[in-house]
């Protein structure tokens, strides 16, 4: 079989998934500056406000900016879909994204309606955008590819995470419309294990082989896994609109389904790890400690959640703290620390003639993201991590160390991409000069 | 097929951007009537965009288990039928 031109034109400009990239960090500060300001009572309710604008900046600002981001690197060059104008469709969903996500924060600090429903508009308007674009560049590129398939998923998840989201942020917005609660459970599992979980796996089982030069997750689980979670996902839907319209008591049937959600999560960790543990060629790589660690975390994190239905025992903050923390910051940083230095990488080489190349030495991309940068990232966010957990059993003075980690972790990210950043429009200045004078 | 025609550059088992790095590097070495075979574990989607956009012409192979991309000028006929035969076969 032969496939000839397949992608030509089909890679994204730089810029397309690098302003969601740049963004990213400074909602990893913003949160740090929510934590400083809330206080160690922030630990105490999941139902604070400053915890909502904490989840809220971490969930869309951090982790969905960074796979918006991702999505549209990822589609053309890994899945081979084709998204029409993608760099205009990117501007226009950030623009209101941006400003949606920070209204919806401030919303949360000053709980004030008019802020409510701003960001309701706007990021309604964004993420719908971005689904419609996104699911139909799928559904028309019709990929056999495991990685389109989960990401179809994904997609449908986060459809369903924001129309859940939309009813809770109504509640708000709206206070005669009634807060509908019963909807927040449903609304987390959607958004945190349908939405960003099936897309970390679907991008896994591209860019773990790639990246790591490990061999194919097997078959059978790149074919079933995420189809199997979806599932999961929608029989948990059912139960729970069961139980809010006729009162049953489906706790049992709860268990059983989370259970199995969990022991799915547990094969995808333990194949990952397996897998990276096995590689072929092992070479130091600080960007597999954050992916090593975000693993562990997340296995962590499944445990936690069990527990509290097993035990009767309320551990939402913990688990919490593991999934966002543990499980999704270091992933996103692991990412964004291989991601970045590539992308500037290859436009560089696109952009530069063959004279150009011959002249002018084009960065490699340990020096676009250098290792020590990395290792130093990684070692900021094992004393934030660390600390934040010790903060929850211990003082208050280990809390307000914690959110000044997070603001540094935040502050250091920015600084390197931006440096990064600093480094292609230097090199794409040289390139036109080089241009106008031949 | 003799190596007079064929550069060949096995990336498979190098990790991004490596495998980008070499080929660009050997595309400097080709001469008229050759191409390059590059075996790669995976298809390099972003390689096709230099490609084109420096006068370079592929093809991908992918009947066996691993990829293989030829490589040649764009200009160059007699590599392009050499290509086109290999692949026939």
């Amino acid at each position: 079989m032969n496939h000839a031109n397949l992608t030509l034109e089909q890679a994204p400009s730089i810029f397309t998934p690098l302003r969601y990239f740049i963004t990213a960090p400074l909602f990893l500060i913003i949160s740090g500056v929510i934590l400083l300001v809330s206080g160690p009572d922030l630990l105490e309710n999941r139902w604070n406000l400053y915890t909502l604008a904490l989840t809220h900046s971490l969930a869309l600002g951090f982790i969905s900016m960074s796979i918006i981001g991702a999505f549209f690197q990822i589609l053309p060059v890994v899945a081979g879909c084709h998204i029409p104008q993608s760099n205009s469709t990117s501007f226009i969903i950030y623009c209101f994204l941006v400003p949606g996500i920070v209204l919806l924060i401030l919303g949360f600090i000053l709980n004030t309606p008019i802020l409510y429903k701003l960001s309701l508009y706007m990021i309604v308007l964004s993420l719908s955008i971005f689904i419609v674009t996104v699911l139909k560049s799928l559904l028309q590129n019709n990929s056999e590819l495991a990685s389109a398939k989960s990401l179809n998923l994904s997609i449908i998840s986060f459809l369903i995470a924001v129309i859940l989201a939309t009813i809770l942020l109504a509640g708000y917005a709206w206070p005669d419309f009634g807060l509908l609660r019963q909807y927040t459970h449903l609304h987390i599992i959607w958004a945190a294990v349908g939405w960003i979980l099936i897309s970390v796996i679907g991008v896994s089982y591209q860019v773990i082989p790639m990246f790591q030069i490990t061999s194919e997750y097997p078959a059978f689980i790149k074919i079933f896994l995420t189809r199997l979670i979806f599932i999961f996902l929608i029989a948990l839907t059912f139960i729970n609109l069961l139980n809010n319209s006729a009162s049953l008591d489906i706790s049992s049937i709860e268990i059983v389904l989370t259970s199995l959600l969990a022991v799915s999560i547990f094969v995808f960790v333990f194949t990952s790890i397996k897998l990276v543990l096995q590689r072929k060629k092992r070479s130091p790589d600080s960007s597999l400690w954050f992916i090593n660690i975000s693993f562990f975390m997340l296995a962590l994190c499944v445990i936690s959640h069990l527990s509290s239905l097993y035990l009767s025992t309320d551990l939402s903050i913990l688990s919490g703290m593991l999934f966002f923390s543990g499980f999704s910051i270091p992933l996103i940083i692991g990412m964004l620390s291989k991601i970045i230095p590539f992308l500037i990488w290859y436009h560089l080489h696109k952009n530069a003639g063959k004279s150009f190349r011959k002249s002018h030495k084009i960065p490699l991309m340990t020096e676009i993201f250098s290792p020590f940068k990395s290792r130093l990232l990684f070692y900021v966010y094992i004393a934030s991590f660390t600390s934040s957990l010790i903060a929850m059993f211990t003082t208050a003075y280990v809390f307000y160390l914690a959110s000044i980690l997070w603001i540094l972790l935040g502050t250091l990210l920015f600084l390197f991409i931006s440096h990064s950043i600093h480094i292609y429009t230097s090199f794409i200045c040289n390139i036109s000069k080089s241009t106008e004078m031949a | 097929m003799s190596s007079e025609t064929e550069i060949i550059v096995d990336v498979s088992e190098l990790p991004p951007p490596k495998p980008m790095e070499i080929v660009l590097d050997a595309l400097d070495e080709i001469k008229p009537g050759q191409y390059i075979r590059m075996i790669h574990r995976m298809e390099p989607h972003p390689l096709y965009n230099i490609l084109m956009d420096n006068g370079y012409r592929y093809k991908v192979d992918v009947s066996t288990g691993l990829i293989h991309i030829f490589i040649w000028k764009s200009v160059d006929k007699t590599a392009e039928n050499l290509v086109k035969s290999c692949i026939n076969d």
